[in-house]
């Protein structure tokens, strides 16, 4: 019989989970919501490509709000790692600056969305156009909505001092998202604002 | 809500450990795959009996001219049919199986995120009730996923609350079956057991892994299209109008059953789960086990080609293996069935209840290769005749999967149903499933062949027996718990633990030396029988 190590010793603490897991599962949940985006994308080509006026004339482009959001999500993608290298160095106090930072951009992120949803001047169910760019709308609402509740969570254990440089996955899946948050927006503005 | 997992004692003694929370509130907070594993398989195999009995009332004879011409109330229940038994029921049979079994193939103590997958069983479970209540509310329109074309010919009515209700209900299942993806695949990259590498993997893992990667690609674009499916519907759009013919592409790639890779994708894991049973019962190797295992990877993985279908499948007869490559999934299958007539030969196979299944699988797939080349030679297309349509939906997305899973759950009944299937259970259960299979597609095919209306009633009964197949799940599961007894299934890892097994699974973390662990000269057991050899 092999000698092996007992699965849960009794009175031991319970073993550590392996390193490879959040940032696995941060990659496959990213990997699943780009997928929810390559299919909104998809819709909008197969759209676009069997419709003549596409985009509609009486649709606006508000090029500078579109474009502030992305700049402010690039930022926010620095302030995160920002955070994430303070956490790997034991950089407290700069690692709860880069997530406030974070946090704070992300919610200026979520207004601008809204806002410019908002100034959007056809309905959703105006056009077949109008109903795919509100649903991209939606899901980049929605990505944030999950990016920054998973941001706050993180947020609350490093203040109560439960990310470390022992525990940084929790960190880094969580900049994984965020990262996400952003490439997501880049392809809808992208997509929307650019190729149109 | 806190969730807590109990802890064995010190020095726990061989043999089973009680399970935690005993009582029935345990199971509402259990994060124990082996439960989760079993609320999936019984909340899946419930919703299929509703979609059979759903099928059998629609299918009854009404006030329609034919069976496919139907009233709106037969086009709202087979809609239901479709998202019970398609949707909901048979992909939660299969993560179930996943759920509890791969795990312990993979010796794993637990799941990698326990929390995750509970959120997404129980989320799963509310989809489907959320579904329900919208078909229960009203007339969902727009809704049947198993129609080629978007049933909706011009501008929706808006704020149709049941409508909406059903596209929620679905969209929280697909978000449940990624979630349930996700926990699956991660547990198999960070939980295996020391030794146990990707190559060392048994069939059933692999092809649960393959089945993941490819649910955690189609569900979320299942998902985008339900989102555009519900703004539309919400502010009364006309995406799916005739005159866009976008629409209907985004249709047909995003929500069209058959257009979509999840559509086939459990009846190529079937090949996989049909692997480690003829392998098991044979207590060998399977002959040619590495061609085995890639080629039912490669039929799970072919059917991502399902989104690469045009609007050209709606002329042919093969209809739901819409594409090439898909229809080329029968290559990979082949040559899996080549591997287990070898093993059969080889082997000892034995009297296994779960062994004919495996020729149920097989028959049910050579009949849905002969339906539509009877259909060809007869000049009928899919388009033409959209019975045909439905009986290939119903005798390769229902029935070949719904039979492997049966055979699957028998081969590991010891370990799901803590006691072996009686063989004459299992036998009445095949014959009841079989016949009711063949007897629910035969409407479709009769119908395309010229068959007038009252053929439906054959339908009638297939579905009733299909049900009443279902249902002898029922008896098994409410059997009494026979601790040991079946032990002897295979040779991977999950059967060097006691049946059922103990709360994780392994006392002792085994050590993985090859891909057939229980043919090593000693492998660590949880059970008081000591080393197997």
């Amino acid at each position: 019989m092999t000698s092996a190590p007992l699965a849960l010793p009794s009175g031991a603490p319970p073993p550590a989970p392996p390193r490879v897991t959040l940032r696995a599962a941060a990659l496959v949940t990213t990997v699943a919501g780009a997928m929810v985006f390559a299919g909104l994308v998809a819709a909008y080509l197969a759209v676009r490509a069997s419709t003549g006026a596409f985009p509609p004339r009486d649709v606006n482009f508000d090029y500078y709000t579109a474009t502030t959001l992305m700049i402010t999500l690039l930022l926010s993608a620095v302030t995160i790692e920002w955070a994430a290298y303070a956490v790997r160095n034991d950089m407290r106090g700069q690692a709860t600056v880069g997530m406030a930072l974070t946090l704070g951009l992300g919610v200026a992120y979520l207004n601008g969305l809204t806002y410019l949803i908002h100034g959007l001047k056809f309905g959703p169910g105006a056009h077949p156009y109008g109903t795919l760019v509100h649903a991209m709308m939606l899901a980049s609402l929605v990505n944030v909505l999950v990016g920054l509740g998973n941001l706050v969570l993180t947020t609350l254990r490093h203040i109560g001092r439960q990310v470390s440089l022992e525990n940084y996955d929790i960190l880094r899946a969580t900049a994984i998202h965020w990262h996400f948050v952003t490439l997501a927006w880049i392809a809808v503005y992208y997509v929307v604002y650019v190729t149109k | 809500m806190t969730i807590t997992e109990t802890r064995p004692s010190a020095a726990t003694p061989a043999g089973p450990s009680p399970a935690p929370g005993a009582a029935p509130a345990g199971w509402f907070s259990t994060v124990d795959h082996k439960r989760l594993g079993l609320l999936l398989v019984g909340g899946g195999l419930a919703a299929i009996v509703a979609g059979c009995v759903l099928a059998a009332v629609y299918q009854a004879p009404g006030g329609a001219n034919s069976p496919y011409l139907w009233t709106a109330r037969q086009s709202r229940l087979s809609s239901a049919t479709t998202s019970a038994a398609l949707v909901v029921g048979l992909p939660a049979v299969w993560l179930g199986l996943f759920t509890y079994v791969v795990p312990l193939q993979i010796g794993a103590t637990r799941l990698a995120l326990p929390r995750l997958h509970a959120l997404a069983v129980w989320a799963y479970g509310a989809g489907a009730l959320v579904i329900a209540a919208g078909y229960a509310a009203g007339h969902p329109s727009s809704l049947n996923l198993a129609s080629p074309l978007p049933p909706s010919g011009g501008r929706t009515h808006r704020g149709h609350d049941s409508t909406e209700l059903v596209i929620a209900g679905l969209a929280i299942v697909a978000v449940a079956v990624a979630l349930c993806a996700v926990s699956l695949l991660v547990t198999v990259i960070s939980q295996r057991a020391p030794g146990m590498t990707f190559a060392r993997l048994p069939a059933l893992s692999w092809t649960a892994t393959a089945t993941c990667v490819v649910i955690v690609l189609a569900a979320p674009v299942f998902l985008s299209g339900l989102l555009v499916l519900y703004v539309n519907q919400r502010y009364g759009g006309a995406f799916f109008a005739a005159q866009n013919r976008g629409g209907t592409r985004v249709w047909q790639h995003q929500l069209w059953l058959p257009g979509r890779p999840e559509a086939l994708v459990f009846t190529a894991a079937s090949l996989g789960a049909l692997c480690d049973v003829v392998g098991g019962r044979c207590r060998r190797p399977l002959a040619g086990f590495t061609v085995a295992r890639a080629a039912a990877v490669a039929a799970v993985l072919l059917t991502l080609w399902a989104w690469a279908a045009n609007m050209s499948v709606l002329r042919s007869p093969v209809i739901p293996t819409a594409t090439g490559p898909t229809a080329a999934l029968a290559l990979p299958a082949g040559l899996v069935v080549l591997t287990w007539l070898g093993t059969l030969r080889l082997g000892h196979p034995g009297r296994h209840p779960s062994l004919p299944y495996v020729g149920a699988f097989l028959l049910v797939l050579l009949l849905a290769a002969a339906g539509p080349v009877v259909a060809a030679f007869a000049g009928v297309s899919g388009g033409d005749a959209p019975g045909l349509a439905n009986a290939q939906i119903t005798l390769l997305v229902l029935g070949a999967p719904l039979l492997a899973v049966a055979g699957a759950l028998h081969h590991w009944a010891a370990k799901v149903w803590g006691r072996p299937s009686p063989p004459g259970l299992a036998l009445l259960q095949l014959l009841l499933l079989l016949g009711g299979i063949v007897l629910l597609a035969m409407p479709g095919e009769l119908v395309a062949l010229g068959a007038g209306r009252r053929v439906a009633i054959i339908g009638v009964a297939g579905a009733a027996l299909v049900a009443l197949g279902v249902l002898l799940f029922a008896g098994l599961a409410l059997g009494r718990r026979a601790t040991g007894a079946g032990d002897d299934g295979g040779l991977t890892l999950e059967w060097a633990t006691s049946s059922p097994p103990p709360v994780h699974n392994f006392d002792q973390v085994p050590e993985v030396h090859s891909a057939h662990p229980l043919l090593e000269p000693a492998t660590v057991t949880a059970t008081d029988e000591g080393p197997r050899a």
